[in-house]
C-alpha cells in the first residue's frame, strides 16, 4: 500500500521543551490569522512539514474543518507567486522555546491519522504543553479556553480567562488536543470570541485574532508586536458588520 | 486504525453484553447511560477511531473529551448474572466504521464467553406519545415467542440503522442470540420517556432492580419544557394587538 501522509524534514531544530501554538484553518479563521502573524512577526521559521493525499486543495463542502465521510474533496496544488505549493502542515521554530504549527484540514479519511502524525512529533520534540488558538461564536468578547485538565483551568483564570464554551470542536485543531492528551502532554486551547457568518463561516475575523493573540503574548511573554493588525481588524471589522445589516 | 485499550480485564462467568450508542431521541444511549450509573458498573476498556467524527468534546466544566465508545463491566453480588455494557459519546459515522467497531466489540464480548446480546436502539414515528411502546426482534423466532411474555410490539420488519443494529445482526452471523429492544419515540427530543420504557422491559427480561426515578426526572423536565414551547406556540397564534392600541396586559 503506498503511504497516504508522510514527512518531510526540512532542517534539524534545536528545542529545548518547547510550547507548542497549532492553529488551522477554521471558524473565521481566528486561529490561522494567529499562527500566521506568529510565524510572520515572531519570526519563526520552518523545519518540518507533513503532506497527505488527503488534504484537498478544494473542499466538497464548507466548511473545511467539518469532514464529511465519502466526500473527499479535489486533490491539486495552490500556486503562490506563480510556484506550486502542494498543501501541508508545517512545523516552525522560534528560538528554542516555542514551536507553531500551521495546520491543514484533511479529509475524512485523512483527519485522524494527520493529527496522530502531528500529536507523535510534537511528543517526539519533547512539548511540555500544547497551546491550540482558535475560535468559537457563542457570543460576547473576548477569549476563552478549554483544556486537557482543571489545573490549567485554573492557571488561566490568573489571566482572565474564563471557560464558557461546551460541545464540539471541529476539525484537525481539536483533534491535535485529544491526541496530545492521550500522549500524556498538557494541552490548553484558547478561544477568540467572534460572530458567526454563516454564508461564509471562515471568513476572517482579525480583531478576534488579535485580542487571541494578546493573551497569548501575555500568557507566555512573547515580544509581539500586534500593531500590523490593527489598521486591517478595523477595516474588516466594519465590512463584517455591513454584511450583517449593522450599522458602521 | 480502530484500538481496543483494555485497561484491566475483568473476570466475569458467563456474562452478556448489553449495548447502546447515541442515535434517535438519544434512547439508547440515555437508557444505557442510567443503567452504568444505577448498577455502578466498572469502565475496563476504551475503543478510539479515525470512523468517529473528527473532532473533541468541550464539557461543560472546560476539560476536553476524545469521541471514543466504552466498555463497562458489572457482576451481581448475590446471582450469577455478569454484564459488559457498551456504550459511547458517539458512533462511527461511515457505514465501514460501523462494521469495524460492532466486530471488534463482539470479538471482545467473545473472548469473555458471551453468548447472548442485548442491543437497545430507537423506533422512530414522528409522532409524540404519551405512553411510548417498546418493539423488539430477535436472533431467533424461539426467543422472540419469549419475549411476547412482556409488554412488547413484535417489530417485524423494518431497518434498525448504525452500530445499535450491526452489532445485533453480526451477533447473529457468530451465533450469539441476541435481543434488540426499540423504544418509541419521535426522533425530535432527548427522549428519557421511551429510554425509561425500554430499560423497564430490559431489567424484567434480565430480572434484575434498577431505580428508575433519574430517568422518570429527566422525562418530567422533559415534558415541562415541551409545555412551555407549546405554549409559546399557542400564545404567537393569537391575534396580536396593533401598534397604538391597548392590549389585555395586566401587572401585578
Amino acid at each position: 500500500m503506498s503511504i497516504k501522509t508522510w514527512t518531510k524534514t526540512v532542517r534539524e531544530a534545536k528545542l529545548s521543551r518547547p510550547v507548542a501554538l497549532v492553529g488551522s484553518p477554521g471558524f473565521r479563521s481566528v486561529g490561522l490569522i494567529a499562527v500566521n502573524y506568529l510565524i510572520e512577526k515572531l519570526p519563526c521559521s520552518p523545519f518540518l512539514e507533513i503532506y497527505s493525499r488527503s488534504f484537498p486543495v478544494e473542499y466538497a463542502l464548507a466548511p473545511s474543518y467539518v469532514a464529511t465521510p465519502g466526500l473527499p474533496g479535489s486533490g491539486g496544488v495552490a500556486l503562490k507567486d506563480g510556484v506550486p505549493e502542494l498543501p501541508r502542515v508545517e512545523f516552525h521554530s522560534w528560538q528554542d522555546k516555542i514551536v507553531v504549527v500551521r495546520g491543514y484540514q484533511a479529509d475524512f479519511e485523512g483527519q485522524y491519522q494527520v493529527a496522530e502524525i502531528v500529536a507523535d512529533h510534537l511528543q517526539q520534540l519533547g512539548t511540555r504543553r500544547v497551546v491550540v488558538l482558535a475560535a468559537h461564536g457563542k457570543g460576547g468578547e473576548g477569549v476563552q479556553c478549554c483544556a486537557t485538565d482543571r489545573r490549567i483551568l485554573k492557571k488561566m483564570r490568573v489571566y482572565g480567562v474564563e471557560t464558557g464554551y461546551e460541545g464540539p470542536f471541529f476539525g484537525l485543531s481539536g483533534l491535535i488536543l485529544g491526541m496530545i492528551m492521550l500522549r500524556g502532554i498538557e494541552g490548553l486551547a484558547l478561544f477568540g470570541l467572534t460572530t458567526p457568518m454563516p454564508e461564509d463561516p471562515e471568513s476572517p475575523d482579525l480583531a478576534s485574532a488579535k485580542t487571541l493573540l494578546e493573551k497569548v503574548s501575555e500568557i507566555l511573554d512573547l515580544p509581539l508586536d500586534l500593531s500590523g493588525l490593527e489598521p486591517r481588524a478595523e477595516k474588516r471589522r466594519q465590512s463584517d458588520l455591513s454584511k450583517l445589516g449593522l450599522s458602521v | 486504525m480502530t484500538t481496543v485499550k483494555i485497561f484491566k480485564k475483568p473476570e466475569l462467568t458467563n456474562p452478556i453484553l448489553v449495548g447502546g450508542l447515541p442515535g434517535s431521541g438519544y434512547v439508547a444511549k440515555l437508557a444505557v447511560d442510567h443503567l452504568v450509573k444505577e448498577l455502578d458498573a466498572k469502565l475496563f476498556g476504551e475503543i478510539f477511531s479515525p470512523s468517529f467524527p473528527p473532532q473533541v468534546l468541550v464539557r461543560k466544566d472546560g476539560t476536553v473529551e476524545l469521541m471514543k465508545n466504552e466498555l463497562y463491566w458489572w457482576r451481581d453480588k448475590k446471582s450469577e448474572t455478569s454484564m459488559i455494557i457498551f456504550t459511547g459519546n458517539t458512533q462511527a459515522v461511515s457505514p465501514e466504521g460501523q462494521y469495524d467497531i460492532a466486530e471488534r466489540v463482539l470479538g471482545a464480548a467473545e473472548e469473555f464467553g458471551v453468548k447472548r446480546i442485548f442491543t437497545i436502539a430507537a423506533f422512530v414515528t414522528g409522532e409524540r406519545v404519551e405512553r411510548p411502546r417498546v418493539f423488539a426482534t430477535a436472533t431467533e423466532s424461539e426467543l422472540l415467542d419469549d419475549l411476547r411474555r412482556y409488554d412488547i410490539v413484535v417489530m417485524k420488519e423494518g431497518n434498525i440503522g448504525g452500530t445499535n443494529g450491526l452489532l445485533f445482526g453480526l451477533a447473529k452471523l457468530r451465533e450469539m442470540r441476541g435481543i434488540c429492544l426499540l423504544g418509541e419515540t419521535s426522533g425530535y427530543i432527548i427522549d428519557a420517556k421511551s429510554a425509561q420504557a425500554v430499560l423497564e422491559t430490559l431489567t424484567k427480561i434480565l430480572d434484575i432492580r434498577v431505580g428508575m426515578s433519574a430517568l422518570e426526572n429527566r422525562a418530567k423536565e422533559t415534558e415541562a419544557f415541551l409545555r412551555r414551547i407549546q405554549e409559546l406556540e399557542h400564545r404567537e397564534e393569537q391575534p396580536q394587538p396593533k401598534k397604538g392600541e391597548k392590549g389585555l396586559f395586566y401587572i401585578g
